[in-house]
């Protein structure tokens, strides 16, 4: 599978949401997938919106949205994840992922794409059950 | 330094433009600059063009780059005060292709308008920018032409250029480059059919085409050339190009009217092998001498065939040209020194 992982970043800056996604990125790969990052620049909070919807993402299977303003990216198979703040101020990685058109019920090898989804929820403790919430 | 490169992607596709942007930012931060790189995601569909446009123009990193560097359409409409621009392509259907027969658009009045505004938008952008830099003479020609702006030709070299050396001569002219449609893979397997001489081709390369990988492997096999022809069909690593770059005869780059001079052709000057290619390859032949550094000729397959031939009966000639096509590197100052020296003026 071809999944992108999106986030919104401040430019110059690396962050622990970063360094996250990073480590996301390394371990989508590893497991045999084509991973890369899309970083949005944080602009104007009242052109964010309409700038993000306007991006037209092509040749991408899976979009994982990292945090709330790229949620709002356009396509048909989105996981969106979703932290747990209190988690997130002690360092932990906690949160629940929402799948849009993608259904979490069936391994999907690195070398096939998806073709039956639907949506729903699960909850993810650390990074290793991101990581599995993300390649179901 | 914070400095911004800014470009557009398709997600997941890889090469030379994207190759561009990164192996700067490798030098840039080598020279301890902070560089981020923003790639926007790009579609080429006519009816997001003018909206991805716009997108562009929202991105305000005036606060917090000390100057942004932009490379594909449309990163160069990003505003910013001390905007650089190293214009790599335009979106050719609206430039040079208009009245090409491969472009695949229908030339109504909607698209005629389209085409008006996106080079009024072009040329209002790129006119921003403190310095406008072109990837080759080509580009440089066809911003004049249709922006009517000046550019100074910048040379895009490769990362590391160290990596390649010159070990031996083999019976080989190697392609090692993405195998598609233009990039004319058969020309080279059709011009085996009429070779008189050992000379041997491998083609190595991964396709995003797989009905022109068939073609081309049927094409070998129709002519019983598969024991002369070696079609590696996949990703090369950097390492192995290198490798079989050093110990080959000469190399090949046939690419359909390219924008500039293409890695494989500066690869293969690295590597001290003289280029095979041909009349309509585009930028490559900024590069390329006919019969010093390599050979120019018809995209024919008789054309190439005799080329391949004296590569292979004159090797002593053949390696002198190798020497040359390195030589070439340095007069075209194809050099990362330079390209920091010319971007940080």
């Amino acid at each position: 599978m071809r999944i992108l992982l999106a986030k919104t970043i401040e430019p110059f800056l690396s962050t622990e949401s970063d360094r996250i996604a990073c480590d996301l990125i390394q371990a989508i790969q590893s497991a045999g997938h084509f991973c890369e990052g899309l970083r949005i620049p944080l602009i104007e909070a009242i052109a964010l919106s309409g700038f993000i919807r306007a991006l037209e993402l092509e040749n991408t299977d899976l979009l994982v949205c990292l945090d709330q303003p790229c949620h709002n990216l356009r396509h048909p198979a989105k996981v969106l994840v979703q932290w747990d703040d209190a988690a997130w101020k002690t360092g932990t990685i906690q949160g629940t992922i929402h799948y849009v058109g993608v259904v979490p019920t069936q391994s999907h090898p690195p070398d096939k794409t998806p073709t039956s989804w639907e949506s729903g929820t699960r909850r993810f403790g650390n990074r290793d059950e991101l990581l599995q919430c993300i390649l179901v | 330094m914070k400095i911004a490169l800014c470009s557009s992607f398709v997600p997941f596709v890889l090469g030379g433009l994207r190759n561009i942007v990164d192996w700067l930012k490798i030098q840039l931060e080598d020279q301890g600059h902070q560089v981020e790189v923003l790639y926007i995601p790009q579609h080429d569909r006519s009816d997001l063009l003018i909206g991805q446009y716009a997108n562009n123009r929202l991105i305000d990193l005036a606060n917090q780059a000390d100057r942004i560097i932009c490379f594909r359409p449309f990163s160069y409409a990003i505003p910013h005060p001390h905007k650089i621009v190293w214009f790599i392509h335009h979106l050719r259907d609206y430039y040079d292709l208009w009245n090409h027969p491969s472009r695949d658009h229908p030339v109504s009045p909607e698209m005629q308008q389209l085409k008006n505004t996106l080079r009024e938008l072009d040329t209002a952008a790129l006119s921003e920018a403190k310095a406008l830099f072109t990837n080759s003479r080509i580009v440089a020609e066809r911003l004049r032409f249709f922006n009517g702006l000046d550019s100074e030709i910048l040379y895009p070299p490769i990362h590391q250029p160290a990596r390649f050396f010159c070990h031996s001569s083999n019976d080989e002219i190697v392609y090692v480059c993405r195998v598609q449609n233009h990039k004319r893979q058969h020309l080279l397997i059709e011009a085996m059919r009429h070779t008189k001489t050992p000379v041997r081709l491998r083609l190595c390369g991964k396709s995003g085409e797989e009905h022109y990988t068939t073609y081309l492997n049927n094409l070998i096999s129709k002519n019983q050339l598969t024991q002369r022809i070696t079609f590696e069909n996949r990703w090369i690593s950097e390492e192995e190009k290198a490798i079989i770059l050093s110990g080959c005869l000469a190399a090949a780059y046939l690419p359909l009217d390219e924008d500039s001079y293409g890695y494989p052709t500066l690869e293969a000057a690295h590597s001290e092998k003289p280029i095979i290619t041909t009349l309509d390859a585009g930028g490559v032949l900024e590069f390329v001498q006919d019969g010093r550094n390599g050979f120019i000729v018809p995209p024919d397959p008789i054309d190439l065939a005799a080329m391949m031939d004296q590569l292979y009966r004159k090797k002593q000639e053949t390696q002198t040209m190798g020497r040359e096509a390195l030589k070439r590197i340095d007069e075209l100052h194809i050099s990362w020194s330079h390209v920091l020296q010319r971007l940080l003026q």
